[in-house]
């Protein structure tokens, strides 16, 4: 029986805004800003999909400064693939994430100096 | 005259005694292949600042990796290019090699600046 992890994976990977997100932020970072226009959705949908999906650890968040010194956040997608094996009476999901792009790991460790 | 530019690599050292090194193989033939480590590892070095750049839109990457590049791969292929192209002296090589650790320098100090200060 799958538990309350595996069906909150399921129920994620069955929501429209959370495809859209993971699609959109798996090519690069992408903001809330650009996330709430390439998806079409109001910024609360976003924001409330965003959290779903990084208590996942689907998205790998960072902190960026805009030009006027304000800190606004970015995603990327670390979700890769989802395997569900159904056999001799039960169904077993395992969830494959990526591991952060290095040079993403290391634009963060140098702008942190 | 023989001077030490580190595993950079300088077209045409005069060799004076031709010794063999550890990996039995001259002077000249050792520096190449140190110097053309250097330039592949800056290579790598730099392309994922570079990747850096473009993924996260960081300017301090971008300038990070045109100064790592001008500290490792760009005066190793000019040195040999500048030796290839014109009968040079070995100061005219040590020059460029020079000038481009110089600009690699530069781009990596103008790397701290960060977008807020710009």
């Amino acid at each position: 029986m799958p538990d309350d992890e595996d069906r909150e994976v399921l129920a994620l990977l069955d929501d429209e805004y959370a495809r859209r997100i993971l699609i959109a932020a798996s090519e690069e970072p992408m903001s809330v800003e650009r996330l709430t226009e390439c998806c079409d959705a109001s910024p609360p949908t976003i924001y409330r999909r965003i959290d779903r999906l990084a208590d996942q650890g689907f998205l790998d968040e960072y902190q960026e400064l805009d030009p006027d010194g304000h800190h606004y956040k970015t995603y990327s997608t670390r979700l890769e693939r989802v395997a569900i094996e159904i056999a001799e009476g039960s169904m077993e999901m395992d969830v494959y994430r990526r591991d952060e792009d290095p040079a993403d790991r290391f634009t963060r460790l140098f702008e942190d100096l | 005259m023989t001077v030490g530019v580190g595993a950079l690599g300088v077209g045409s050292l005069p060799v004076l005694e031709a010794a063999p090194t550890a990996f039995g193989l001259d002077e000249e033939t050792t520096i190449f292949f140190a110097g053309l480590a250097s330039a592949a590892l800056g290579t790598v070095v730099a392309w994922t600042a570079y990747r850096g750049y473009a993924r996260n839109d960081s300017r301090p990457m971008l300038f990070l990796a045109i100064g790592v590049a001008f500290l490792t791969a760009v005066p190793f292929v000019l040195a040999y290019a500048v030796d290839l192209v014109a009968d040079v002296t070995d100061a005219i090589v040590l020059l460029v090699v020079t000038a481009c650790h110089l600009v690699g320098l530069v781009a990596i100090v103008r790397s701290f600046r960060r977008p807020d200060s710009a």
